[in-house]
């Protein structure tokens, strides 16, 4: 395996979540795959950063912020076939949430990022992340009308 | 109702499935981006090119007239057909007549040409030889108070019978493109603007995404 798949199997599932989370499914996912297609061209260069993920996330946001300036958020509904039941609120509540509290949310609480990674992703103090994290929720938990376990 | 963080992962796992490797595009974002704007500023000059390049009369003339229009000072030769008759070149000559940009013109019959045709030619005795004067066409040379004024000639003489072709002299060709390019300067100052800032902007881009 190539050291940039490697690279992808370690960044992708960051990568498509956080601008999933940003941006909505459908945008958040394609601009995962154009700036791991952008990076793909450019390894040489990206390879040998310290944070390259870190690095593709920020330029992933900054070239869609400019293509998706003004337009809404959108979470599709959840797919009918889904094995698992999910809330079917969900999706508009997320939409509701903030674009940091979103990332913070999905990435620290659903996947178990920690603090510091997440604030090195973002690009955002640890403290941030924690109120993010912590409006975040307790905003989702009131749309939702549940009270989580964890 | 499960727990918050399981459905959050399923629902976003399941409206944006993994990415795999083969799922990325070779080419890198910038030429993906680069490819409509080449291909707008090609057009864009295609545009430009048909506009400027002179209409009418082809600059691409060949043997032995552009061999006549360089060895004269006439600025544009009319070239007549083998059977015109005397009522066509009288209907020729009444519209140079008509014509404010005429300044003059002389009808050149085949011994006229043959005897120009000789001169032009004098060094290649075996040509001579094997050219016979009846096939070679009589003419008009046509001097105009301007060498711009060719094109309208040329659309003048179009439609007349008689006439086989209308050949500028070559330095027209030149000075029409000049005076297109001077006519469309606007254009051109505006696309080679346009260039320049694209250049600019995605220079600044770039820089901004970099920081």
């Amino acid at each position: 395996m190539s050291e940039f798949s490697q690279f992808v199997s370690r960044a992708e599932p960051v990568l498509r979540r956080g601008l999933v989370a940003r941006f909505g499914a459908s945008n958040g996912r394609e601009a995962a795959v154009d700036v791991l297609s952008w990076a793909w061209s450019r390894w040489d260069r990206i390879g040998t950063m310290e944070n390259p993920t870190g690095y593709l996330y920020r330029v992933a946001v900054n070239q869609t912020r400019r293509k998706l300036v003004r337009k809404p958020v959108r979470f599709p509904d959840v797919p009918t076939s889904e094995e698992v039941w999910v809330e079917p609120k969900l999706p508009s509540a997320l939409e509701r949430l903030t674009s940091r509290q979103r990332e913070v949310v999905v990435l620290v609480h659903a996947y178990g990022m920690s603090h510091s990674e997440a604030a090195d992703l973002l690009g955002l103090k640890r403290s941030s992340i924690q109120n993010h994290l912590e409006r975040g929720l307790e905003k989702l938990r009131t749309d939702l009308g549940v009270h989580d376990h964890a | 109702m499960r727990d918050l963080d399981e459905q959050i992962r399923r629902y976003v796992d399941g409206v944006a499935p993994s990415i795999g490797v083969d799922e990325l595009r070779r080419e890198p974002l910038k030429t993906r981006r680069l490819v409509p704007a080449l291909a707008g500023a090609a057009v864009v000059l295609a545009a430009v090119a048909v506009v400027v390049v002179p209409h009418g009369q082809s600059p691409s003339v060949s043997g032995y007239e552009v061999s006549v229009a360089r060895s004269q000072k006439a600025d544009a030769i009319v070239f007549l057909t083998e059977d015109v008759t005397s009522a066509q070149l009288d209907a020729i000559a009444h519209r140079f007549d008509s014509f404010p940009y005429v300044r003059g013109y002389v009808y050149v019959d085949q011994d006229a040409t043959y005897a120009e045709f000789e001169t032009m030619f004098s060094d290649e005795p075996s040509l001579l030889e094997n050219v016979d004067p009846s096939v070679l066409p009589t003419s008009f040379r046509v001097d105009l108070k301007r060498r711009s004024d060719g094109e309208e000639l040329v659309d003048a003489l179009a439609d007349m019978a008689g006439v086989r072709k209308v050949v500028l002299s070559p330095s027209w060709v030149s000075t029409a493109a000049a005076r297109a390019l001077f006519r469309w300067w606007p254009v051109i100052l505006l696309g080679i603007m346009a260039v320049v800032w694209l250049v600019v902007w995605r220079g600044r881009r770039r820089r901004a995404r970099m920081a």
